[in-house]
């Protein structure tokens, strides 16, 4: 005990944080178990295996060791990076926390089982936490109401990270942020370091104590097979540890206890990350492995082993969830009532088992609990009351799922504190003590964190330690469910499930309920009732204590907020400081070079929590860095931005996506309180889940393509590397002869020439192919795509003003925006009937609003960004319409005359350059359909405008020019297309002088270029008049004849692979063959100035990355 | 009629392995009902064959013929004479074009002389022209003779039809005309011929689809 105490200190504080993480990670994971279904009632008859939702393939991994995690890692070899991250002696976090002493008392609560009084019952026991928590103002009971307001501000610190905890509880709980990494790659990743080989127990015990609640490892004994142990929270000073056994039956891996079964151990740990099922607190992976970004970080924390423990990348981690968290602890602590487990979790499996049972039956109340808290108090224990019946047909207590994954964390902590801890707190010590073994306590935090707002909740508890009497009143009736618990616990369960956000709760539940049904009747069924036996002794106990919990959870959150702040903040903080920590985490990390993109999807992935408390706002931080690197001035969008480059699409896409995870978030608590019962069903939680995981997919794939686009506009970037140079070159050289164009549409063709080129070089080229992740196979359409976003980005928004400026010059040169100007005020002055309009046209507001469009539009850089506003427009013109006439649908002959009207409302000078750029720069692949009819009508109206005749009758007849600019255009894009699909640059070349790697030049040239013009651009070029030129390709020197045609010897070559060398004519250079940049997917063309340079930034890459990281 | 638009959308959920995709622009006096007609044709089309626009000033539409997957462009025009001079920009370079008259209104035939007329002479050499007589279902006010037209059609290579929006009267037949009518040689998405053949369940409807239009 004294040791947990004092470790528990420590790990309270690192605990949170990299609990958080975890959690926010886990969400996605908790989406793995999809298999297990949450209908827990039909399960418990079956034993696992019948029940294995999961069966699926894989076999169980049953034996530990066999899954040796390291697969994935293989490829690292990092070991060397270790060592940088020299373990530092992770402070034991000092802040507050001499938890220990405080918890024991507290944990008598000799609570008088009486369940009935729930929110009052808190008394003997709460009030002293009640006195420690003061800063919960009173209100208690009424855990709801009364504790919000309270527990909101103090949610809001803690979640300060996080965001938003006073309102929405539930935004905490999300599990929004996809992580780059996923779950189980994380896991797969550090097997070596959560499942270490050959550890003794002592030696895991040690490593335990000094991390924070959630942490976990999987050690194989001899004979035992594998254990599972859990770092608990630790309060009262008592550091836990909780070890169950992970039993394999026939194909499948469980917990001992449980009978939720997986198909590999990894699979076990990821849901167990995101659900508690009969763990006192869900796992957590050490923050610096959910943070990880980049396979590169895994690799080097995997080759660290168990020595990761001791490195400062952990401690750091910690020290930052600590940091984080500090306010947040609060409610953490409120979580880990854990603390009469303690003294259990010392004890062995079978105790742990019945723990767990406990666990469960607190679980389930504290789910009740929570979903009441949520809401209304008095709600909540009507609905708990409720779903335990419903629960009470699969009688098993452990089946409600641990709340939903990747808020489950967040919410966790706030639900725990609502519901259990509110009794727990009350019951005392002891009580927590219970739920941390049994993990109920926990469970229903996190329950409650995942379902509903944990903010509100967690306030709630506070309160109600504060003044114990309300909260605890309805967490007694619970109590007295005791043996309904169980019942009541699948009520919660159901309750969860019914809750959006928890679906990956629910659906882990669910499982969890099944298989802890089938296990309990299969292989664990006499362990299941033994420990059930016991467990219901102890939960008889418990059940008093936890039914003051519960049912004073609030207000024993309360009380817990104030000693567990201090103390467990470690477990039930997990989630919340999880969400804050991750991000404070991760930026470094994401220092390295690539690392945007990664960092971007760190964050997200371990923020998901975060993402819906708003943690997505931390991670950009350190995405931000790469994106102010892009230059770009939004550099801070990260994510954002670089998805905007492009594609609008992918912006709103991960809007969307976000809303939908608010929203699954926020389900959760809405449903919690009024539609429970629907909830209930299984069916709706596995929508949820399914929608949950949808959602994880399709932010996971953004994310994918953001960081691929991202990772594009940093190699652009890169002066070191070809492509950037070439890009930095194409960019000058368009600069440079920008001014020499004397149209607008030579002008805009050549730089598109120029975008299509680099593109078609990047596509063919190696340097693409190695940021490509193995695992993530593009289409070719959706790889160009990508390539032509980070290019827009890359080429377009530097260029957007020059180009503006010299098109507006061209414009004001040739007349034509003198012209508009004249005509606009002719149109504007003309009647609708003159126009021609029939309809109702846009009133002043829609006239804003599409003035809003079109000067987005001009600001834009991305010409399909530009295309997607100018739809957006026309659509406002169209609503606007249809006013006049309901259902109706407009033709050109209604809309053309509005768009005449709207155009001259607007800034007609912007508009005419915007149309050019985007019909000359689009991306001629696409295919843009309504986006160029829409254009065309534009261009038509502007040019009808133009010559717009004074009589207004009609316009004079469109110059012959003009009438057929269109199909000019459709035929220069079809043009442009054919290049693009030869895939080959044509019209560039870069040339160095006079060895390769030296002072290249990029040079325009025409097909029909021959090398004896190429070299006479070089003379001008290099000023060196008899040079001769050659060309550098397969390790060789070949001199080129004058009459070559520069474009053929060019395509001659592979892509990348070759280097144009402008050098004197008697000297060969024999340059290294490693010079040329022959193809090595990282090293791209010899061309670039550093061939040798490039490769060495590749290799060294990750070593910055890993630095930043360590340093972090 | 609806039926008969089996079109896919790129998408490929089409069995067939051509996709071909046509520019069609509307031509025709203001009025005389080029929305509608277009409107009749693709929303009598299934849903999954559209594609969500904006407006109905340019619609797409696929339909099923054969193995051949044909997506319309529809560009629609305005009618407006004033607006006369920007009907270039759309045609140029279509493959496809109706023109659209109404049959109690003879001026508006005579307009649709004028833009065949001016087709043949500015659009592209192959392009298929069609020419609709519209508001057949107002047969009784007809002020253009179904034979005018016909010869009119028949003497200029035009595909005819007298259609009506309002019914629907021959308003898929026309387009299904218009699509037979067409090269097929494949314009897009070549990567969709690679999908697999054997499936089609929608060819059946195609071919009853065009049993029905058979009417023509």
């Amino acid at each position: 005990m004294m040791e947990a105490s004092v470790i528990s200190k420590d790990t309270g504080h690192t605990s949170p944080l990299t609990g958080a993480l975890d959690t926010t990670s886990i969400p996605s994971i908790a989406s793995i178990p999809p298999s297990s279904p949450i209908s827990p009632p039909s399960l418990p008859s079956s034993h696992p295996p019948a029940r294995p939702c999961r069966p699926k393939p894989p076999p169980p991994t049953a034996k530990p060791s066999q899954l040796p995690s390291c697969p994935p890692l293989p490829p690292s070899t990092p070991p060397s990076l270790p060592p940088p991250l020299p373990p530092v002696s992770k402070a034991p976090l000092p802040q507050s926390s001499n938890p220990p002493s405080v918890p024991p008392p507290l944990s008598f609560n000799p609570p008088p089982p009486s369940l009935p009084p729930p929110l009052s019952p808190t008394p003997a026991s709460p009030s002293p936490l009640l006195a420690l928590q003061p800063t919960v103002p009173s209100d208690p009971t009424p855990s709801f109401s009364p504790l919000p307001p309270p527990l909101s501000p103090t949610i809001s610190h803690s979640s300060s990270s996080s965001l938003p905890p006073p309102p929405s509880p539930v935004v905490p709980p999300t599990s929004s942020t996809p992580p780059l990494l996923n779950p189980i790659d994380q896991l797969v990743g550090s097997a070596s370091v959560w499942q270490p080989k050959g550890l003794s127990q002592d030696q895991t015990t040690s490593i335990m104590e000094n991390e924070t609640a959630g942490v976990f490892l999987v050690h194989s004994k001899e004979d035992m097979g594998m254990t599972l142990s859990v770092r608990l929270p630790d309060e009262q000073g008592v550091p836990l540890v909780q070890n169950l056994m992970v039993k394999q039956h026939k194909t499948f891996v469980h917990l001992d206890g449980s009978y939720l079964v997986f198909d590999d151990i990894f699979k076990l740990i990821s849901f167990y990350c995101v659900s508690r099922d009969i763990l006192a607190i869900p796992l957590r992976l050490p923050q610096a492995i959910t943070t990880a970004t980049k396979r590169e970080e895994l690799e080097v924390i995997s080759a660290m082993g168990t020595d990761f423990w001791k490195s400062d990348l952990n401690q750091q981690a910690e020290k930052d969830l600590i940091v984080d968290q500090n306010p947040s602890r609060l409610y953490l602590y409120v979580n880990p009532v854990t603390l009469e487990e303690s003294p259990n979790k010392d004890q062995n499996h079978s105790s742990v088992s019945k723990h767990d049972i406990i666990t469960n039956q607190n679980i389930t109340s504290s789910l009740q609990n929570g979903e009441a808290t949520q809401k209304v108090s008095p709600e909540v224990k009507g609905q708990t009351k409720t779903t335990p019946k419903p629960e009470i047909k699969y009688k098993r207590p452990p089946p409600r799922p641990p709340s939903l994954g990747s808020g489950s964390g967040m919410g966790l902590l706030f639900s725990s504190t609502p519901s259990p801890h509110t009794s727990s707190s009350v019951t005392s010590a002891a009580e927590r003590k219970e739920e941390g073994r049994g993990g109920v306590g926990e469970r229903e935090e996190r329950k409650s964190m995942s379902t509903s707002p944990p903010p509100s909740r967690p306030p709630v508890p506070l309160q109600s330690r504060a003044a114990p009497p309300l909260p605890p009143a309805p967490l007694r009736r619970t109590s007295s469910r005791k043996s309904t618990d169980r019942d009541v616990g699948e009520g919660r369960e159901r309750e969860k499930g019914q809750n959006p956000a928890k679906k990956t709760e629910r659906e882990g539940g669910g499982e969890r309920g099944e298989e802890k049904t089938g296990s309990k009747s299969g292989l664990l069924g006499e362990e299941a009732e033994q420990l059930n036996s016991s467990q219901h002794q102890e939960e008889e106990v418990k059940k008093e204590t936890e039914k003051k919990e519960k049912e004073d959870g609030k207000q024993e959150k309360d009380m817990k907020m104030d000693k567990e702040d201090e103390k467990q903040k470690s477990s039930s903080q997990c989630p919340q400081l999880v969400t804050k920590p991750s991000r404070p985490v991760p930026p470094p990390r994401r220092k390295p070079c690539s690392p945007d993109a990664p960092v971007c999807s760190n964050q997200a992935g371990g923020g998901l929590a975060n993402q819906s408390a708003g943690t997505r706002v931390p991670p950009p931080s350190p995405a931000r860095r790469p994106d102010v690197s892009l230059y770009s001035p939004q550099g801070g969008a990260v994510l954002g931005p670089d998805p905007d480059s492009c594609s609008t699409s992918s912006t709103e896409e991960e809007g969307e996506l976000n809303q939908e995870q608010e929203q699954n978030h926020n389900r959760p608590a809405e449903s919690r309180s009024p539609k429970a019962a629907v909830r209930r069903t299984p069916t709706t939680v596995m929508l949820g889940r399914a929608r949950y995981r949808l959602s994880t997919v399709l932010t996971g794939l953004i994310s994918h393509d953001r960081r691929l686009t991202q990772r594009i506009v940093e190699l652009a970037r890169d002066p070191l590397s070809y492509f950037g140079n070439l890009v930095k070159e194409h960019r000058a050289f368009t600069l440079e002869t920008m001014s020499n164009h004397s149209s607008s549409t030579e002008l805009l063709q050549e730089i598109r020439q120029m975008v299509t080129q680099l593109k078609s070089y990047l596509l063919q080229s190696t340097e693409l192919q190695g940021m490509l992740e193995p695992q993530h196979q593009y289409a070719q359409d959706k790889l160009e795509s990508i390539v032509e976003t980070a290019l827009c980005k890359s080429v377009l928004k530097p260029l957007r003003e020059p180009i503006y400026q010299s098109l507006e010059k061209l414009r004001i040169d040739d007349g034509s925006l003198k012209q508009l100007a004249q005509n606009q005020a002719a149109v504007l002055g003309s009647t609708t009937t003159a126009l021609g309009i029939t309809t109702a046209v846009p009133e002043a507001p829609a006239m804003e609003r599409i003035s809003i469009k079109l000067n987005n539009l001009h600001l834009e850089y991305s010409p399909q960004r530009k295309i997607e506003l100018l739809l957006k427009a026309c659509k406002i013109i169209y609503d606007s319409m249809s006013v006049s006439s309901p259902g109706r649908a407009h033709g050109a002959d209604d809309f053309l005359p509005v768009m005449m009207y709207v155009l001259a409302r607007s800034n007609l000078s912007n508009l005419q350059l915007d149309v050019e750029y985007m019909m000359e720069l689009m991306d001629p692949s696409l295919a843009l359909g309504e986006g160029s009819y829409y254009l065309t009508t534009t261009y038509g109206a502007l040019e009808h405008i133009k010559t717009f005749d004074q009589q207004r009758s009609a316009t004079r007849q469109l110059s012959r020019e003009v009438q057929d600019s269109i199909h000019r255009w459709e035929r220069r894009r079809t043009l442009n297309q054919e290049r693009m699909s030869q895939g080959s640059v044509r019209d560039f070349l870069t040339v160095c002088c006079p060895e390769i790697g030296t002072n290249p030049k990029t040079l325009g040239v025409l097909p029909t270029t021959t090398i004896q013009q190429l070299a006479e651009q070089c003379a001008a070029r290099f000023e060196q008049d008899s040079y001769m030129l050659s060309v550098y390709m397969d390790g060789a020197h070949r001199p080129l004849a004058p009459t070559e045609l520069a474009v053929s010897v060019k395509n001659s070559c592979q892509p990348g692979a070759y280097c144009f060398i402008y050098h004197p004519i008697d000297q060969l250079n024999n340059q290294p063959s490693r010079s040329c940049p022959t193809d090595p997917p990282p090293a791209p063309p010899a061309e670039s100035f550093f061939p040798a340079d490039i490769a060495v930034v590749d290799t060294v890459e990750p070593e910055p990355e890993e630095e930043s990281l360590i340093s972090l | 009629m609806s039926s008969r638009g089996s079109g896919g959308r790129s998408n490929g959920t089409l069995p067939q392995t051509k996709i071909c995709q046509f520019k069609l622009v509307l031509l025709g006096d203001m009025a005389v009902g080029k929305s509608s007609l277009v409107l009749r044709f693709v929303k009598g089309q299934f849903d999954e064959f559209q594609e969500t626009t904006i407006g109905a000033a340019f619609l797409a539409q696929s339909v099923c013929l054969d193995d051949t997957t044909v997506k319309f462009e529809i560009w629609d025009t305005a009618g407006q004479e004033r607006y006369h001079s920007l009907a270039p920009m759309y045609y140029r370079g279509a493959q496809a074009a109706i023109v659209v008259f109404d049959i109690t209104k003879p001026e508006t035939f005579e307009r649709a002389k004028a833009w065949v007329k001016e087709l043949q002479r500015q659009a592209s050499p192959n392009i298929v022209i069609a020419l609709a007589g519209n508001k057949a279902d107002l047969a009784e006010r007809r002020l253009v003779e179904y034979e005018e037209a016909q010869t009119y059609a028949e003497d200029t290579g035009l595909l005819f039809m007298e259609t009506s929006a309002k019914t629907a009267m021959n308003v898929n037949e026309l387009f299904l005309a218009i699509a037979k009518k067409m090269p097929k040689t494949d314009t897009q998405n070549p990567t969709h011929a690679a999908r697999h053949r054997g499936v089609n369940l929608q060819d059946p409807d195609a071919h009853s689809t065009r049993a029905c239009c058979g009417g023509n």
